[in-house]
């Protein structure tokens, strides 16, 4: 079976696949946007739950937000928060290295990964973590209280309280 | 002939945008009015920041007295009582409200041998307002005073709470004993010797209040066995 004549004429054929594409797009846009559109809800269903601190179900709603497509740093960022104050600190852990993966100059998330891995208990990766934040800004006293957290953990109280000493502008 | 698809992919995209309301939450739709209802109620900054765990928050500055706080903390954990102290009263001078604070002052106040103000720091909370902790300081404190019965009535409402803590159940035992009132005392201290067979110490103590109860044949038996075990 062959194709008419006027049908392989260049033009035509041009025409053709135009329309194709077309009608792909015209079919393929709506489900996107119904994808986009049902992300936003559940972004927004997270985001009162959040503001109810009803932090669970923000969670969920988040999570959700995300597998649809959804991962601005600020979904993310609550969806971080949100595990966070449900202590599920392995998901917590998991998308803040997300968040520090995408945006590896913010230095305010790191600390906040850094402060995750001490609250489970990874005191040597937290101190790492704590201590390259520090080498980029050295008198941040909020990454300074977390090194001294740390030490305080590990047991080394002379060594937090000379971290505690710095922060307060103290030599002795 | 470019004019003509231009037209045609205008067309197009205007049919696709034509589609899309109908094919999203509709208006009636309870998903659709949500969306919007939610979208009108938050505004796009709003975040979780500020809520909940404070020490997920570091985008504003520290506050000098939580540093300070700490500090005070570590100088009790490392027997520095009056520097301690000192650290204590400037965070609460910044933070009156702060009842932690205040009642971790209170005990290194009484560790350090300040009783008196110790006692006047926990007894400025109502008894239900301290942590175990801080009523069994504050129990000590009376016992070193002298002030045998609130100190046997915290320690026993503590061991009521608390059956398995033996160290509290040895002050019961010491405070009631100080008191005179050696059969209760001995209670708590057979007891305790039943739990702990081979602590020599405990087994003397106890001799000594059979003593003083005129027990002295069981007395003597107590002082032969932690002789033996010695």
């Amino acid at each position: 079976m062959s194709l008419p004549q006027y049908l392989l004429r260049p033009k035509v054929r041009q025409h053709l696949i135009f329309c194709v594409c077309l009608v792909l797009l015209a079919i393929a846009l709506p489900f996107a946007y119904q994808t986009w559109q049902r992300g936003q809800v559940l972004l927004h269903q997270g985001q009162k739950a959040l503001a109810a601190e009803n932090y669970a179900q923000a969670a969920t709603y988040l999570e959700r937000a995300h597998r649809a497509g959804l991962d601005s740093v600020r979904l993310l960022h609550q969806l971080a928060q949100a595990n966070v104050q449900i202590d599920r600190w392995d998901q917590a852990e998991e998308v803040y290295r997300k968040i520090v993966h995408n945006n590896p100059d913010k230095l305010e998330f790191q600390l906040e990964l850094a402060q995750v891995l001490f609250v489970r208990g990874h005191l040597q990766q937290a101190m790492q973590r704590v201590e390259s934040i520090l080498a980029q800004r050295p008198k941040w006293s909020q990454a300074l209280y977390l090194k001294g957290k740390i030490y305080t953990s590990a047991g080394d109280f002379e060594a937090a309280i000379a971290v505690y000493r710095k922060i307060l502008g103290e030599t002795t | 002939m470019k004019t003509m698809h231009v037209r045609a992919m205008l067309a197009g995209l205007a049919l696709v945008l034509c589609a899309l309301p109908g094919l999203a939450a509709p208006e009636g739709t309870s998903q659709g009015k949500q969306a919007r209802q939610l979208s009108s109620q938050l505004s796009p900054e709003q975040s979780v920041q500020g809520q909940g765990q404070e020490t997920f928050s570091f985008s504003q500055k520290l506050p000098e007295w939580k540093a300070r706080w700490e500090l005070a903390r570590l100088l009790s954990y490392t027997q520095r009582y009056e520097a301690s102290i000192a650290e204590y009263e400037k965070v609460l001078e910044a933070k009156p409200d702060l009842i932690q604070a205040k009642l971790e002052m209170g005990k290194v106040l009484a560790w350090n041998g300040q009783q008196e103000k110790a006692q006047n720091i926990l007894e400025s909370f109502s008894r239900e307002a301290l942590d175990p902790e801080s009523r069994i300081e504050l129990a000590d404190i009376y016992a070193a005073k002298k002030d045998y019965d609130r100190a046997i009535s915290i320690y026993t409402t503590y061991l009521s709470d608390y059956p398995d803590q033996d160290r509290v159940r040895l002050k019961l035992a010491q405070t009631l004993s100080w008191a005179g009132e050696y059969e209760a005392s001995l209670r708590h201290y057979e007891q305790l010797v039943d739990m702990h067979p081979d602590d020599v110490q405990l087994r003397r103590q106890y001799a000594q209040v059979l003593t003083w109860a005129e027990r002295y044949e069981q007395a003597i038996q107590q002082y032969r066995t932690s002789l033996q075990d010695k």
